[in-house]
């Protein structure tokens, strides 16, 4: 449990890495021909049911662009005994692009989770964290302007270390 | 004038929200035994059936929960509703062919990232207090439909166990499609409350009458008002199930029955509230 809990805090920081290098450089340099800052929400993909993102875009060379996402979602606010103590789901990871408006995606990353449970030995609430991987393939549609960022993928998730087929769409906002 | 019709129309709105308390004519004195169907229903997140589920359900202020129930082949009684484990788990094969440690191995795999896992009845009612709740289990048997006398024996053991090793309530219901599985348990224990779960009415209403069973447990679409009321002029306790929308929450009470099993918990707590 603490090895999974140092691991995640590691690839939380590491994300966390990305998206301050692409501050930086923005800061240094800005030859962006998109806006390098995203708030946009998922349905379904690697958050599971859904979540709420923010994406950064530390590389954009001609067609290619490269940036990293961090997002939150959740699945029950309240527990089973129906108090407030929401499952948290942190889905994080990296991406490339390639194309004009309409864009080719490749992603990779993890989602942490911390979720509810009935405790086996007396049944109450107890929460549990564990650390997921994930992967998207799909398009994106995103102008070199600010303003819509659409996106459809397909965006397979391994947990339990067993690997599901699912897919995710977005829409957002892009700065 | 002109304000009293002003009033008059911003009043209409919620008087006509106003809940209507439906007058209902039932053996359980007017009131329905509000329950989830395998916890919270086919509509919630948590895995039917699952501990997260029920107990969710028992949480709410509904009366109580149904619960599918199944037989491992070491003879344990476990909550799960399919024939073949293969949906809503990562296992496959029906749950007779499996041991509960086997069982136990597997998980639903409904929600992506979520790990929930079949019960054991034993050790879910070890751990929770339903002596005040109403509890309905619908019993599983052998999915190839098969009597088999020796296989019922040994369920109708295994449920015995169950309820002398926990403290229920009187509203504590076992349901079965099998007049013969029904018959030998009411032979072992005739203070069980047993409710037959049949192809159509009249047939629940004539195996019900030859059995001398509590009750008919039916899907609300394959029953009338007039079949309910025949149902209860004859003694039987009414439980409805398939009641998957708010509409069919509505249906359900129109209808009248002592028991219904929602997938739609707290919209119909919210009516009957």
């Amino acid at each position: 449990m603490i090895l999974r809990a140092v691991f995640g805090f590691i690839l939380g920081m590491f994300y966390i890495g990305l998206i301050a290098q692409g501050s930086r450089q923005h800061l240094v340099a800005d030859s962006s021909s998109v806006p390098r800052n995203t708030i946009y929400l998922e349905v379904l993909g690697a958050g599971g049911l859904g979540s709420l993102n923010y994406e950064r875009i530390f590389l954009d060379k001609s067609r290619f662009m490269a940036g990293a996402r961090i997002g939150v979602g959740s699945i029950h606010f309240t527990d089973f005994t129906r108090r407030f103590n929401p499952d948290l789901l942190f889905p994080a990871g990296v991406f490339l692009c390639y194309g004009k408006r309409i864009k080719a995606e490749l992603a990779g990353g993890t989602t942490i989770t911390s979720i509810v449970y009935p405790d086996p030995e007396d049944l109450k609430p107890a929460r549990r964290s564990e650390i997921h991987g994930w992967a998207a393939i799909g398009m994106r549609y995103q102008r070199s302007a600010n303003g819509l960022l659409l996106r459809l993928a397909y965006t397979p998730i391994i947990e339990f270390g067993v690997w599901r087929h699912w897919a995710g769409a977005s829409i957002g906002y892009a700065f | 004038m002109r304000y009293t019709t002003l009033f008059l129309a911003a009043a209409l709105p919620f008087s006509a929200c106003k809940k209507q308390e439906p007058d209902i004519q039932n053996l359980n004195g007017g009131r329905i035994v509000v329950m989830g169907h395998g916890g919270m229903g086919i509509h919630s997140t948590y895995p039917l059936d699952s501990p997260a589920g029920v107990l969710s359900c028992l949480s709410s202020d509904a009366d109580g929960s149904e619960i599918d129930v199944q037989l491992t082949s070491d003879s344990v009684l476990v909550a799960y509703h399919s024939g073949d484990l293969s949906e809503g788990t990562n296992m496959s094969g029906p749950v007779w062919r499996h041991t509960w440690a086997e069982i136990q191995q597997g998980r639903f795999t409904g929600v992506p990232y979520t790990d929930h896992h079949i019960m054991s009845l034993d050790a879910f009612f070890g751990h929770v207090d339903v002596h005040d709740r109403a509890i309905s289990l619908d019993i599983k048997l052998h999915p190839d439909g098969t009597p088999d006398a020796a296989y019922y024996g040994t369920f109708i053991n295994a449920i015995i166990r169950l309820v002398d090793s926990h403290s229920f309530s009187d509203r504590f219901y076992i349901e079965s499609q099998s007049p013969q599985f029904l018959s030998m348990l009411k032979e072992r224990r005739s203070d069980l409350k047993l409710f037959y779960y049949p192809p159509t009415f009249e047939d629940g209403l004539s195996t019900a009458q030859t059995l001398g069973v509590f009750g008919i447990s039916i899907d609300m679409n394959k029953i009338s008002a007039d079949q309910m009321a025949s149902a209860h002029a004859q003694g039987f306790w009414v439980a409805l199930w398939n009641a998957e929308s708010n509409s069919d929450n509505e249906e359900a009470i129109r209808l009248a029955p002592e028991i219904i099993q929602t997938d739609r918990l707290d919209h119909l707590i919210g009516l009957l509230d």
